[in-house]
């Protein structure tokens, strides 16, 4: 027992986390050693790589390092943020470490199986991939890795893709606004030829054309403008048309036979689709798995571009700004768009700094991809009369519905960038306000999105205002410290509450004699009450963890059950850090001593 | 686009949301308002929207407790207004007497109850049904709008504090204030009028399943608070109907039993069952199905079947002797459902077969008891008859109920066994059956099969295979059947040695090898000694070519034949020296041959031809060889001399009993007297003198004069008692075979553990009795084979 307290000591006084090594070679500082590593591997990994025929990226981006830094920790709510975020999940760090080599080797399997589903690849048959199994913790891990079957890895962009492409086929609530209907037969050049296909209807949606093809798009706006019905041309193969109309929908076109795929390209020829000829052609070749996946995820990127395009131009730069005074005494005359618009409802938003109404022409096949605009389409209520609308009036403007939605022009942007293309960045100082509208819309997503924004501040940011009556070195924040947490209970992010209780703990001292600080505590403790559960306070909890944490005090056994303070014995001598980490325990049950509370 | 927001942004409160309180009211107020919209239908005039973020806002601003307490009375009291406004006046106008006469009657709903407006008392009962169940359907589309408005309360407030949803607590609500409504119970109206609409349907009425199907789901559909899989129609319709359907059946029962027979009985089971069936498929629910089904066949099956099957008139005896496999067919099929074991038709069909059997095993003893003398049936012919009668009737039963068995009741291997165990107990209770068996196995290959073509002999055999099977004491078969076959072949009697294979291959296939080497020992002699003959013939000429007699001799392996022909020392004879001359060469000629083994002459076996001249004319005859002895004594003496009784003896050295025999069937038998017996009658007497007939007349020129007793057919009963003591030797030494084969291979048992090993090694041969086998083992431990333990005196250790 003496022997081992002694040690102890001295290495927690001496604060040296290595002894002193003696450095072989003495030229190389010992940093450098990784990189001789790395260096290896990659010479190893060039070699491999003639096979492997598509290196990943270097990512040099501060998100892939915190995904790399959650994957070596486990943080699975991280990891999820950052992939939320778009970053690549295949990309390689400075030491062509991949995050899921990172998670596997470090044991998390947990984040392991979620990088897996959400598209990390491990592919034996490279370098990479052998290098994940061979380093796998444990076996649980290295069996995730191998029966992992990689044509079933959901893709970071494969919400969106898979909306797109359900609106094909999806029925309630309808909003198809355009059919094309082959009518004559195909022309079978061939004897060989499959039996002549039937001729089809295709139940389709104006702005996907519009935003996947320029040829579509000013067809739509020209000679195609108010025609509910567009016949094709009988040369036209109906099947042929099909496999565009999938690609358009960012659906994965299977290979068809040789002769469609010929017909296929005439028709993206025709049609000005140079992404799908491509598409055609990669089917044509015999390709790995790996390869056939990295082009399915290309097409869906383009998808993805095209779309991120389109909701800039034609849903936000096509906002319509008129005064709140005369919106409110006329709204009908306010509420129609240009003809050729592919819009079929009107969302408006109030901007209360300059008074004004903001209408913006959007589509209902989007919005639902909130819950709440699925279910207010869907009803029975007023919203769920609403209907497609072709017909233009007589001054070449068409009517449309509209619906309020209490955000400002900013956040609503954001959410409508996010609904189009499932991508977007949200500036830090409109975050909260982002959270609390996702929260309304039912979008968790985009909700865990805001937190992490909201919480991802740097000092470089100037909206980011760091209080220096705080402390020295107190992150910098987008709110209110007291909002956050807040809107963390509002709004049931884990995320944001924890951040607060950190930066309470971090400056436990500046707080510990505010007035507001002693109502948050007060509101947490009668949350608990009201759901009638243990007697604890899941705030003060938190705080009293982040500030072990915050004193290296890691050992359970270290603390008294009952104070959860170090405790100073004949065999054990207190640090300093741990006399402070009482001090600020002590602060805390003077608060809590103050306030009534027990805890 | 981020730019363009950035530089109007600045830090500050979040706008509108913690300034200020929202009025819960006011906000409830509008909440409350588009409620009654959504009631009255005029949904698509609100705006979802502006809905949702009320209560949005609320929830937001912690009001989500009082926002689901609000609702809740709200629905609770419209609920409570539709039923006093819409649904009692409704109930109380048509239903009311019809409830009040169901309750009444403790539940049991009869036509007899309902007054004379009855049938516009039940059309009022049907069209309150689709009145609630128009309730019903309103409420639901208004849960699902109001649902939609709470969306956000259902995901943050319900489901933190695990309330039930929106929409389950509008049903619940609907459950308590209308089904359940303390003032107006509208759901006792609504089980009354469906109880009473079965009773309808259940006495041959058409009524309106769409509407009572309709109501079901409504019920199936409100789940119980805190019970798993509950439902309003689990708890509270259902028992009902289970109670109400308990009494009708067990009125049922009682009309069926009074008033039909048991064939209508069957019938109409059927037919309350599938409707019950299909009663509960189309309207009520799958989860009734198995209970109700269950109630009708505990009472219209269970409780009244044993009734039915033994009903004098019409039950299982009636339908059997009379063929009416479509009641079997019923009977069976509504049997299996109550009964997987089929107990009671099981035992009553045993009990039947048994009952027959034993009829047939009396007649076959009456046959054998008083034979029909006026047909010259002699004792030994009648026991022929009576085997022949019994063996055909035990097959005939036997062909009569597996048609049943596979017509009627699928094969259904329980009843298969039943029905083994019935013809296995009756067969084995007569005594005789394997007598009987090999009597007519003998009979058959002497005589009935010849003509016959192979199949037609195969099918005769396989019939008495199947009787074979039956029989528990398979080595008393093998006995007789041995007895029997050993005196086919050495008298020349069977018709075919293929056909006598066959019935061996057969009962190897039965009981295996073991049971049939010794059958198959006594062909291979038989063969054997043909060749030897050869051999000796062609000896013969060449060392003895002036010999006159010519003698045939079969050599038998002792062990092969029946006990009876090697055992039996007694068989000594003097024969005359011409003959006693060839016989010492032939022993002499064999034991050259075969040095070591012994022959053992079996003179009662034998016969000869021997030719005599008599007065008129000579004749020639054939006698057995022992007659041949005795005539041959006669050759040296003078006309007119006579012989005595003892002197014969003297002379013969022939055992008492056979000579008696033989005399009697020369002197005795009016048609073959070749001696005349001094005094004349029918006993032959130690003082009785024999001289030569010479005056012997005949008009054959060959004659066979038949031993006595040799026309053995059946036993005697001495005999039988022979046969009976032998079959138990050989049962002791298969019994200590057994014990020292188990004790060798497991060292140390259990006297019962042994006892019971035993039972099972011998039970294919015969059914060995407990007390033989503890006999044996006690005859075991004294040579010495085994010994007891010393600690314990229950167990046996293996000496070896």
């Amino acid at each position: 027992m003496d022997e081992e307290f002694t040690e102890g000591v001295a290495l927690e006084e001496g604060f040296v986390p290595f002894p002193q090594v003696e450095v072989i070679i003495e030229d190389l500082p010992l940093e450098s050693k990784h990189k001789l590593i790395s260096r290896l591997w990659r010479e190893e990994g060039a070699r491999v790589n003639t096979i492997d025929d598509l290196p990943s990226q270097h990512d040099k981006t501060r998100r892939f390092h915190e995904l790399c830094e959650a994957c070596r920790a486990g943080d699975l709510e991280q990891v999820d943020n950052m992939v939320s975020f778009g970053v690549d999940v295949n990309a390689i760090d400075e030491f062509d470490y991949t995050p899921l080599i990172l998670a596997s080797l470090c044991g998390h399997e947990e984040v392991v199986k979620y990088l897996l589903e959400h598209g990390a690849v491990c592919d034996r048959d490279t370098f990479q991939g052998e290098r994940c199994l061979y380093g796998a913790l444990t076996d649980n891990i290295r069996s995730l890795l191998l029966k992992f079957d990689i044509s079933k890895a959901v893709d970071a962009i494969q919400p969106f893709a898979a909306h797109i492409a359900s609106l094909l086929s999806k029925i309630e609530p309808s909003s198809s606004d355009v059919i094309f209907s082959s009518s004559a037969k195909p022309t079978s050049t061939t004897s060989t030829g499959a039996a002549p296909a039937e001729p089809r209807q295709f139940h389709l949606h104006r702005f996907i054309l519009a935003a996947r093809s320029t040829y579509f798009r000013e067809n739509l706006a020209g000679r195609w403008r108010s025609k509910k019905l567009v016949k094709l041309s009988s040369s036209m193969d109906p099947r042929a048309f099909d496999i565009v109309v999938k690609y358009l929908y960012s659906i994965d076109i299977a290979i068809g036979s040789m002769e469609l795929n010929e017909r296929t390209s005439q028709v993206a020829r025709k049609l000005d689709l140079p992404d799908l000829i491509s598409t055609l052609e990669n089917l044509k070749a015999e390709e790995s798995f790996r390869r056939k996946r990295e082009h399915r995820q290309d097409d869906m990127r383009r998808a993805q571009a095209d779309f991120e395009m389109f909701v800039q131009k034609d849903v936000i730069s096509a906002r319509m700004e008129v005064r709140k005074d005369e919106f409110l005494a006329d709204k009908e005359r306010f509420c129609s768009v240009p003809a050729e618009s592919t819009a079929d409802i009107l969302l408006s938003v109030e901007d209360e700094d300059e008074d004004m109404i903001v209408l913006y022409p959007t589509h209902r096949a989007m919005l639902i991809r909130s819950e709440y605009y699925m279910t207010m389409f869907t009803s029975s209520f007023a919203e769920g009369a609403y209907s497609v609308c072709n017909f233009e009036d007589q001054d070449g403007t068409k009517r449309l519905p509209t619906v309020a939605l209490s955000a400002s022009k900013a956040v609503a942007e954001i959410i409508l960038t996010y609904i189009y293309t499932d991508r977007v960045d949200i500036p830090g100082a409109i975050a909260l306000d982002v959270l609390y509208c996702a929260d309304l819309l039912l979008i968790d997503k985009l909700k865990s999105l805001a937190s992490v924004a909201l919480t991802n501040s740097t000092a470089e940011d100037g909206d980011a205002i760091s209080d220096p009556t705080v402390g020295k070195h107190a992150t910098p924040l987008y709110a209110n410290i007291y909002d956050i947490l807040r809107s963390g209970w509002a709004t049931r992010m884990d995320r944001l509450e924890r951040f607060a209780a950190k930066y309470f703990a971090d400056n436990l001292a500046h707080f510990i004699v505010q007035d507001d600080f002693a109502d948050i505590v007060l509101e947490s403790a009668q949350r608990i009450r009201s759901r009638d559960e243990t007697d604890t306070i899941e705030l003060i909890d938190d705080i009293r963890f982040y500030l072990a944490q915050k004193y290296g005090i890691l050992f359970e056994d270290d603390m008294d059950p009952v104070t959860g303070k170090v405790q100073e014995g004949p065999w054990r001598k207190i640090t300093n850090y741990e006399r402070q980490y009482n001090a600020e325990l002590d602060l805390i049950d003077g608060l809590l001593e103050r306030l009534d509370l027990d805890a | 686009m981020m730019s363009s927001g950035k530089s109007r942004v600045k830090m500050r409160p979040p706008r509108n949301r913690d300034s200020g309180d929202v009025n819960f009211d006011d906000s409830w107020a509008v909440l409350s308002t588009a409620m009654q919209e959504m009631y009255r239908k005029n949904a698509s005039r609100l705006s979802y929207e502006e809905l949702y973020r009320t209560a949005y806002t609320l929830v937001l601003k912690k009001h989500a407790e009082r926002l689901y307490n609000s609702f809740k009375t709200f629905v609770a009291q419209h609920l409570r207004e539709i039923v006093s406004t819409e649904l009692a006046p409704l109930a109380s106008n048509t239903t009311n007497s019809l409830l009040t006469s169901t309750i009444g009657g403790g539940g049991v709903t009869s036509t007899i109850a309902v007054p004379l407006a009855a049938a516009d008392k039940r059309e009022g009962g049907i069209r309150f049904l689709k009145a609630v169940k128009a309730q019903w359907d309103d409420h639901c589309l208004c849960m699902r709008m109001i649902s939609d408005i709470l969306m956000y309360m259902d995901r943050v407030y319900c489901k933190e504090l695990q309330l039930p949803l929106i929409y389950d607590a509008g049903l619940a609500l609907f459950r308590d204030h209308v089904i359940r409504n303390n003032e107006f119970q509208v759901g006792e109206h609504i089980y009354a009028i469906i109880l009473d609409q079965i009773q309808l349907e259940r006495d041959g009425d058409i009524v309106d399943t769409s509407a009572i199907k309709a109501t079901v789901l409504m019920l199936e559909s409100l789940t119980e608070d805190k019970i798993d899989g509950e439902t309003v129609y689990s708890r509270s319709f259902e028992p009902k109907f289970l109670r109400s359907s308990v009494d009708f059946y067990t009125a049922e029962t009682d009309k069926l039993s009074r008033e039909c027979d048991s064939s209508q009985y069957l019938i109409k089971t059927e037919k309350r069952l599938q409707e019950e069936f299909e009663r509960a498929m189309s309207y009520l629910s799958m989860t009734s199905e198995p209970k109700i089904t269950k109630i009708v066949e505990e009472n219209l099956i269970t409780k009244n079947f044993v009734s039915v099957i033994k009903s004098d008139a019409s039950g299982l005896t009636y339908m059997i002797s009379n063929d009416r496999f479509d009641d079997l067919k019923r009977l069976y099929r509504l049997c299996k459902r109550v009964d997987p074991e089929k107990t009671d038709l099981r035992s009553a069909l045993m009990a039947r077969i048994i009952q027959q059997g034993g009829e047939i095993n009396q007649d076959a003893l009456e046959v054998l008891k008083h034979p029909d003398k006026s047909k010259g049936v002699t004792v030994q012919n009648a026991a022929t008859i009576a085997a022949f009668k019994w063996v055909e009737e035990v097959l005939g039963l036997k062909e009569k109920y597996d048609c049943i068995l596979n017509d009627t009741m699928d094969g259904d291997n329980q009843i298969q066994t039943s029905l083994t165990n019935a013809f296995s107990s009756f067969i084995n209770q007569i005594n005789r059956c394997s007598e009987f068996l090999s009597l007519f196995i003998d009979d058959n290959l002497k005589k009935g099969l010849k003509g016959k073509t192979e199949d037609e002999a195969e099918a005769v055999l396989d019939r008495a295979i199947t009787l074979f099977r039956y029989i528990t004491d398979k080595d008393m078969f093998e006995t007789y059947y041995k007895t029997h076959l050993a005196k086919r072949l050495l008298g020349g009697r069977s018709i075919s040695d293929d056909v006598e294979r066959m019935m061996i291959t057969k009962l190897k296939m039965e009981v295996g090898f073991s049971f049939t080497t010794k059958l198959e020992g006594m062909f291979k002699d038989m063969k054997v000694s043909n060749d030897i003959m050869q051999e000796y013939k062609a000896h013969v000429q060449i060392t003895d070519p002036e010999r006159t007699i010519d003698m045939s001799v079969s050599v038998l392996t002792s062990t092969n034949w029946p006990v009876s022909l090697s055992t039996i020392e007694s068989h000594t004879c003097v024969y005359p020296p011409e003959i006693e001359r060839i016989k010492r060469s032939f022993e002499k000629f064999y034991v050259d041959r075969h040095s070591g083994r012994v022959l053992t002459w079996n003179p009662n076996m034998g016969n000869a031809d021997i030719r005599v001249a008599f007065r008129k004319r000579k004749h020639e005859l054939n006698v057995s060889t022992y007659a041949m002895v005795i005539l041959m004594l006669f050759n040296d003496l003078a006309d007119g001399e006579s012989l005595t009784f003892e002197e014969i003896k003297a002379a013969t050295s022939i055992p008492d009993n056979e000579l008696i025999r033989n005399l009697q069937s020369l002197a005795v038998v009016p048609k073959t007297r070749i001696l005349i017996k001094q005094p004349m009658s029918k006993d032959i007497n130690v003082a009785d003198r024999f001289s030569f007939n010479l005056g012997f007349e005949s008009q054959y020129i060959r004659i066979k004069i038949p031993t006595v007793a040799y026309i053995n057919k059946t036993e005697t009963e001495t005999e039988r008692k022979g046969t009976m003591d032998k079959v138990d030797e050989l049962r002791r030494y298969q019994t200590d075979a057994a014990i020292v084969r188990i004790m060798k291979a497991r060292k140390s048992l259990e006297h019962n553990i042994l006892v019971a090993e035993v039972t099972g090694q011998l039970s294919s041969h015969f059914r060995p009795d407990a007390a033989l086998i503890k006999k044996r083992i006690d005859a075991m431990l004294e040579r010495e084979y085994i010994e007891r333990s010393a600690e314990n005196r229950q167990m046996y250790h293996y000496l070896a």
